[in-house]
């Protein structure tokens, strides 16, 4: 049992952190109070977005000669603790990579810079983006990030299934029923192929079908649990019949040896709800660019809705140059941004009328679904502290989607967690 | 290398320099190591654990509400008993690495050298890499040892995905991964037994087993035990083969969590750094307990020669 490198003991740990927390270190290491050359770092966490990225970066430089951005591509797994940890202690990054779900922390203590002037004098029209992102990193009326980019959830499919099954492919006007009935017709268990994937996501899966029949994750102010809505329990139990009532998933187990989208690549599924983020992979990948397409996400009881997420770009109150640290945040969620990612491919740009360019990436897939469902799209569900209770979310549906609780006792369990975790938020 | 031996073997004795001021100094440098990276952290994490706050706004000490709050919770005792288990299961590692030891000590075995390196390799191998070698051979639907165990018709299942399975299954990787360091610890012991007591026994009369037994075992046991010790202690520190070879959406990650993993989601994933120390602060005194009850136990079975 040697491997004490990495199981630092646990006092340890926390220790350090809390250790770090002194707010003495200056942040920028720029050095050259003249104004004359000014250093930003900027920090994000996705290594597949970094070339474009730096291409956005690159055009901020050459707009402003007198500003260089050092970009840090920090891994996922460490992202968010390094930008609360070194943020808290005032040796953070000026500007970051944000999620509508990691905001409460860094509005409650005050981190983040008010953007509203910087994006006037830029001359940005906000009505551009799609509205509820944008909402998403407002909080009483103050911007604190635009998008950079969005995705939504999509109905995909695998082709070569479907024509052995002798179906016809899915399209818009489907239902859930639809989705049922061809998935039973697909699942072949002699040749291990199932009709569908439900896996125990929130974005790409639940989180859908709970606005699609009504129900809600959270309440519109914040402050109650959506989950014990009987709306929201139908929207959950619609992936749970997939795996307890028809057979016609893989179950979950099977999800946590092997990832959904893995064994969706692998044609043991033949349709899977995921996100657009999902294209880049499919397209370069010769199985599933040539057999895979993708429609928008079937009607449920009350509504064909899909959850729509995206990045913002934050700048940090801490920061030395705060001023330009604004700029260098609205710069990269804007529409010149926004055009020269979506041209790479890699995100749709966040900004109307910049995104034929990622549609035109992926002919072999009809991505333009993606865009389309944008106007009939809910924000991703978020609160102050959104993981004080996503974090129980996998945990407590488990029982659920093993079968060894109802879906109502589960939710139930799930809504009394989370409404505590409300109340503790509120003080 | 070359020592300089003194007639009849016997150190120099040099007599002591006054007032031992040397000593003091050369102490306070790894003494000052220890005040800055764990002491001075222990008392900030108990500080922490009795306060509230954002990271931005800092801590205020606040009462023992976190405490309360974890000592009451329902996950606490369940993490505290899946370690103990994951512990004691990894202690059966013990008695494997004493009879390989045993086995590899053997006079005129051949390779020696190179089934040493083979037991190794685990412990220089990254855990990671390790947990997703793991993860392959226990997959439920293609793993290599469900295959295997199909093919002689044994139970099959989702090994790290079944709740019933996942603790004992991850529990095997680590026995399999401490397996070599247990091994130095008592090969090194092995070599410091002397081949007289082996050999008169010999003389007596005593087979293979006898001479393990009345031999063996007890002149080992001082090693035996100092291994069991630091297999408890980085068992109760469980953490990392729990992350990468189970993943947060597991279904048997609720029955297979660990203090450390409980540890990691309070203070990482919810950013509750209060939470978070008070579930170290816990380790802490559980492993100090474990070790103290493992410390009071020796005396019955361990031999000093």
């Amino acid at each position: 049992m040697k491997w004490k490198a990495l199981t630092l003991s646990g006092a340890l740990a926390v220790g350090l952190l809390a250790g770090c927390t002194s707010p003495d270190a200056g942040g920028d290491d720029a050095g050259s109070g003249d104004g004359e050359q000014i250093e930003l770092d900027f920090a994000i966490f996705s290594p597949d977005q970094e070339p474009a990225i730096q291409a956005v970066v690159d055009a901020f430089e050459d707009e402003n000669p007198n500003i260089t951005v050092n970009l840090q591509v920090i891994p996922w797994v460490d992202y968010w603790n390094t930008l609360l940890t070194t943020s808290a202690g005032g040796t953070g990054p000026d500007v970051a990579w944000m999620l509508g779900a990691k905001l409460g922390p860094y509005l409650e203590g005050g981190a983040l810079l008010p953007l509203d002037d910087t994006i006037a004098d830029a001359g940005i029209d906000v009505a551009g983006y799609p509205e509820p992102l944008v909402a998403l990193y407002q909080r009483d009326d103050v911007t604190y990030a635009l998008p950079k980019d969005f995705d939504t959830i999509g109905l995909w499919y695998n082709k070569a299934l479907f024509d052995e099954a002798g179906l016809e492919y899915p399209n818009p006007d489907w239902t859930w029923d639809d989705v049922i009935s061809n998935a039973q017709a697909l699942t072949d268990p002699a040749a291990d192929v199932y009709g569908i994937g439900a896996p125990l996501d929130p974005q790409a899966t639940y989180y859908n079908t709970i606005y699609q029949a009504g129900g809600e994750v959270i309440s519109a102010d914040g402050t109650t649990s959506g989950y014990d809505d009987p709306a929201s329990i139908e929207g959950i139990a619609y992936w749970t019949d997939m795996i307890n009532e028809y057979g016609v998933s893989p179950d979950l187990q099977s999800f946590a040896d092997t990832e959904s989208v893995a064994q969706f690549m692998s044609g043991r599924l033949a349709m899977l709800y995921t996100g657009s983020f999902y294209a880049v992979r499919f397209a370069s990948d010769e199985y599933a660019s040539a057999n895979f397409d993708v429609t928008e996400l079937p009607a449920g009881p009350v509504s064909d809705v899909t959850v729509i997420n995206g990045l913002g770009n934050v700048a940090f109150a801490g920061s030395e140059h705060p001023e330009e640290a604004a700029q260098l945040a609205v710069f990269l969620s804007s529409p010149e941004a926004s055009q020269i990612q979506s041209d790479s491919g890699a995100v749709i740009g966040s900004y109307q009328d910049t995104q034929q360019a990622w549609v035109d990436a992926f002919p072999q897939f009809n991505v333009q679904v993606f865009l389309d469902m944008v106007d009939s799209s809910v924000v991703f569900p978020t609160s102050n502290n959104t993981e004080a209770w996503a974090s129980r979310e996998s945990e407590l549906l488990t029982p659920a989607w093993t079968g060894e609780q109802t879906v109502e006792e589960a939710a139930g369990n799930l809504a009394d967690a989370m409404n505590e975790a409300l109340a503790a938020e509120q003080g | 290398m070359s020592a300089i031996r003194t007639p009849g073997g016997s150190p120099v004795r040099r007599r002591p320099s006054g007032d031992g001021r040397w000593a003091a100094i050369l102490l306070a440098v790894p003494l000052l190591g220890l005040v800055v990276f764990y002491l001075w952290p222990l008392l900030r994490t108990i500080i922490l654990s009795v306060s509230t706050g954002n990271p931005f706004l800092g801590y205020e000490i606040t009462g023992f509400d976190n405490w309360v709050q974890v000592l009451t919770g329902d996950e606490l005792p369940r993490a505290l008993l899946n370690t103990l288990v994951y512990a004691a299961v990894v202690l059966l590692g013990v008695p494997l690495a004493m009879i390989t030891a045993v086995l590899l000590h053997q006079r005129g075995l051949r390779f020696r050298g190179l089934y040493r390196v083979l037991y190794f390799l685990p412990v220089v191998t990254m855990p990671a890499a390790v947990a997703m070698v793991w993860r392959y051979i226990y997959n439920g639907d293609f793993g290599l040892l469900n295959e295997v165990f199909a093919a002689v018709g044994l139970p099959t299942t989702a090994w790290v995905a079944d709740p019933r399975t996942a603790l004992f299954a991850v529990a095997v990787v680590g026995i399999w991964m401490g397996l070599g360091t247990n091994l130095i610890i008592l090969a090194a012991g092995l070599e410091a037994i002397p081949d007289s007591v082996t050999e008169a026994a010999m003389l007596d009369g005593a087979g293979p087993v006898r001479r393990f037994a009345s031999i063996t075992a007890p002149l080992l046991s001082p090693s035996v035990f100092l291994v069991s010790v630091l297999s408890v202690i980085g068992s109760l520190q469980m953490f990392d083969l729990l992350f990468v070879m189970l993943g947060r959406t597991n279904p048997a990650l609720a029955d297979s969590k660990t203090i450390v993993y409980l540890f990691y989601e309070e203070a990482f994933v919810r950013s509750d750094r209060p939470l978070g120390a008070v579930i170290a602060i816990v380790t802490l005194v559980v492993t100090l307990i474990v070790t103290a009850i493992q410390f009071r136990l020796q005396r019955r079975w361990v031999h000093y020669a």
